[in-house]
């Protein structure tokens, strides 16, 4: 108390000392008109709101004045409101009650303060306040900050300085230490970023400026890429009051670099990783290395479920050994085959069933995925000296364990991407008419046997011009290619290794990264990846996803005497055709369809099944995007759901299959790998024509031929 | 009073905006310790906003939690028509999300309630001069 204020006279402190209790009591009054109107109204949001200001401004006082008990009460009453508020229900009669308790105590602490007498004890209230908030005794963000906290380096940090690498800027490891008097490290660490930001680019930043270490911090790692010398960042990055030290160490890409202290090496079981190591495409590699979470959280009372049917079941098979033991003693009845058939049919009721419920074990709400990005989204933002709210929808949907598994990564590198690249800075959406803080919302939802996940933002769109300019700079098209590619074809260029979606590439900042491994990743989750763009308005990424990994809708088909099936989300349409509607151009084979000309694969000859072809055959159209190439077959015999089992390698590695099950009777089909074929399609006419330029749209060069 | 009575930022105008008088006079003690002058009081956010133009200090002190309008949106208001405002966020422990806003919106700096005063001086200071050609 003293000490905030030896700077002023006797007289000074005495008037401060007078205008501090007089208000206090003032604030006592009005919280408790106002806490009596909650009572009467409890949906009233501005009585709750005047209630948290009042608290507030009562904490910052008494913690100036050096009446921290009041002010440690009055930071839990905040928490407290913040509870209230967040909560469902409304106020009711208990929180009052509590509040109430609340103002009682200060009152009492702020009488005894006054008169010089110990105020008296604040640990009873507090514990009612910690009892009302919790009554869990499970803390529950910890958990998710250990999650959060992940792999040594996440892909994007790894593209990052593989691309300053490239780029040929310089990679510091810089500790600042915090002035020793500044409150909120978080602030200053922000503060600190922003400045950063516009001398280069912060690959990550240590502590978590969301986490709760932060405060206690005295300084902060950060690993930054730029052009700039040491010097110039030290005498750049100082901020009075800020920062007290600053020391900048090369990091020459050589030297491993360790992101030292982090728990997480441990957890993932990783070693400090060099740059050297890393990859050209992030998920490729990172996929193998990827820790699944391998236990499962199940619903007891699902598990309870389980054995009941597991119980029908036994009861099936004792049903179908009374039958044959019944045969065994020669005695003939009549009515076997339809106790069998009744057994049989009691059992895949059950089977059924058991398969419904594991398969719904398995499904693990999105949420899981969503909930580390609120934290990604502010960190990320402030670095990039960015506001950006974060709006989550359908959280609840459920996907498969499987592929909750590996969606966080993509999902948080279209998310960076939209903050990087998308959301303009706030003086210029201030300048353009948008509201200063950009909005990317992520949605989650099932659609046709499908759940979609959305991501979009209302950033400045893709730039399509910019880039259909730099694929033909980079070689990835001809110019001409570039004139004819539709808007719909173009913004696919994004997926292209090595193409960057910013508008400008400069030295420090700006570069696209690894929206091609993005879309390695979803295909790898037997998914598919489109992405909408309006100049100005926004960008939207959308991925589509099998509801489960274990079981698909496959259409069901040969190819001579070969069983093959293909994941019918695949196939946009089937036609049937006779050998003369093939034309061959360019020593291949193509189809005109709905006037659009569409390459055709020879599963016969990439499989070489031998056999006459027949004259009357259908063609499955595959589609992604906008794509769309043709496979022939032989007959087709409709629709089933498959489970998918597993390849041996051997079976595997051609790449193309996705799996293989067993149909009822007995016979083995393979399961085509849809994005696979759609690859070997695209790498089949690279390396006939030899033209870089297909890579996208195999059909374009039919049309001018 | 010794370190308070240099003037290296002499003569500044200062306007303070915050809804608690003891939090205004504590702080107008520290800028006049600096040497600046406190040139208006705001008790609210509509106040504040009035003011700055009226007044146009050369540094505003601003409390986040007022009633009316809070000091996000009156930063906000500000910056729209000055955006080379320079204002400071005065505000205590448990505010972040808000400071962080105004920070982004463009507030030169912060200090956080309880404050020591020679660190709260130095602060102000140091928008102060950065103005008058400092580096930034």
């Amino acid at each position: 108390m003293i000490n905030n204020f030896e700077h002023l006279s006797n007289e000074e402190f005495e008037e401060l000392r007078r205008v501090f209790y007089t208000q206090a009591y003032e604030i006592i009054e009005d919280l408790q008109d106002e806490i009596l109107r909650l009572d009467n109204t409890p949906e009233d949001e501005n009585a709750l709101k005047s209630i948290k200001r009042y608290v507030h401004t009562l904490k910052g006082d008494s913690n100036s004045f050096g009446l921290t008990s009041v002010g440690t009460l009055c930071h839990r009453v905040e928490d407290l409101l913040s509870s209230i508020m967040g909560g469902t229900d409304h106020a009711d009669h208990k929180s009052i009650d509590l509040l109430l308790s609340c103002v009682d105590t200060i009152n009492g602490l702020l009488l005894g303060s006054e008169s010089g007498k110990d105020g008296g004890d604040i640990k009873g209230i507090i514990e009612r306040i910690d009892l009302f908030i919790s009554p869990s005794p499970i803390p529950l963000p910890s958990g998710e900050r250990i999650e959060v906290r992940g792999a040594p380096f996440t892909e994007y940090q790894q593209l990052q300085i593989q691309d300053a690498l490239k780029g040929g800027l310089n990679i510091y490891e810089i500790e600042i230490s915090f002035h020793p008097m500044c409150g909120e490290k978080g602030i200053a660490q922000l503060m600190v970023s922003q400045r950063l930001n516009g001398m280069g680019q912060i690959i990550y930043s240590i502590p978590d400026i969301e986490s709760s270490e932060i405060d206690e911090t005295e300084k902060m790692t950060l690993l930054f890429s730029s052009k700039l010398t040491q010097e110039e960042i030290k005498r750049d990055a100082f901020i009075t009051g800020i920062t007290s030290e600053i020391d900048i160490k090369d990091n020459p890409p050589t030297s491993p670099f360790n992101k030292g202290g982090e728990e997480g090496d441990l957890e993932k079981g990783a070693s400090p990783r060099s740059y050297q190591s890393w990859g050209e495409r992030g998920f490729e590699r990172a996929g193998q290395g990827v820790i699944k979470n391998e236990t499962l959280r199940v619903d007891a009372s699902k598990v309870d479920e389980m054995m009941n049917l597991a119980g029908e079941l036994i009861i099936g098979r004792s049903m179908v050994e009374q039958v044959a033991k019944d045969l065994e003693d020669g005695v003939l009845i009549q009515d076997a085959s339809t106790r069998l058939f009744a057994a049989n049919s009691y059992m895949e009721r059950t089977v059924t069933d058991i398969q419904k419920g594991i398969m719904k074990m398995r499904m693990v709400p999105i949420s899981h995925v969503f909930r580390r990005f609120p934290k990604m989204v502010r960190e990320l933002s402030s670095e990039k000296g960015k506001l950006v709210r974060l709006e989550i929808h359908g959280k609840e949907t459920e996907l498969d364990k499987g592929i909750i598994d590996f969606i966080g990564e993509p999902l948080s590198h279209i998310i960076r991407n939209s903050i990087d690249h998308g959301i303009e800075n706030p003086a210029r959406r201030r300048s353009t008419g948008k509201n200063e803080e950009g909005v990317i919302a992520l949605k989650a939802y099932h659609e046709s046997g499908q759940i979609i996940v959305e991501v979009s933002d209302d950033g400045k769109g893709i730039d399509i011009d910019g880039l259909k300019k730099k694929a033909v700079e980079r070689g990835f098209l001809s110019e001409g290619d570039a004139r004819r590619l539709s808007e719909g074809d173009a913004i696919n260029l994004i997926f292209l290794s090595g193409l960057s979606i910013s508008e400008t590439v400069t030295e420090t900042s700006g570069r696209g990264i690894g929206m091609d491994a993005v879309k390695s990743a979803v295909e790898s989750m037997k998914g598919i990846i489109e992405v909408e763009s309006i100049p100005g308005k926004g960008t939207r990424f959308i991925l589509r996803l099998p509801l489960t990994l274990a079981i698909i809708k496959a259409l069901l088909f040969d190819i001579g005497e070969r069983l093959y099936a293909i994941p019918i989300s695949a196939v946009s349409e089937v036609a049937r055709i006779m050998s003369e509607d093939l034309t061959t151009v360019d020593g291949k084979d193509v189809l005109l369809f709905r006037d659009k000309i569409i390459s055709i694969i020879h599963l016969r000859e990439l499989f070489r099944i031998d056999g006459g072809r027949n004259r009357k055959r259908f063609v499955l159209i595959l589609g992604i995007g906008e794509k769309r190439i043709g496979v022939l077959i032989d007959r087709l015999f409709g629709q089933q759901e498959l489970v998918i089992k597993a390849l041996d390698e051997d079976y595997g590695r051609s790449g193309l299959m996705a799996g293989a099950s067993i149909l009822g009777d007995g016979r083995v089909v393979l399961i085509l790998d849809a994005p696979a074929i759609f690859k070997k399609a695209i790498e089949d006419e690279k390396a006939k024509f030899k033209v870089q330029n297909e890579t996208l749209m195999p059909s374009t060069r039919h049309k001018e031929t | 009073m010794g370190q308070y009575n240099d003037l290296s930022g002499k003569g500044f105008k200062c306007l303070i905006a915050d809804d608690s008088e003891f939090a205004r006079k504590n702080i107008a003690k520290i800028v006049s310790g600096i040497g600046g002058n406190v040139i208006g009081e705001a008790r609210n956010g509509m106040e504040a906003v009035e003011l700055y133009f009226k007044l146009a200090p050369d540094i505003m002190l601003l409390d986040i939690t007022m009633p009316e309008l809070d000091g996000v949106e009156t930063l906000r208001r500000i910056i729209e028509k000055d955006s080379n405002a320079k204002v400071i966020i005065v505000s205590s422990i448990g505010h972040k999300e808000m400071v962080w806003k105004a920070i982004c919106l463009g507030a030169k700096h912060y200090i956080t309630k309880p404050y020591n005063p020679s660190y709260a001086g130095m602060v102000i200071k140091s928008v102060f001069k950065e103005e008058n050609g400092g580096q930034e």
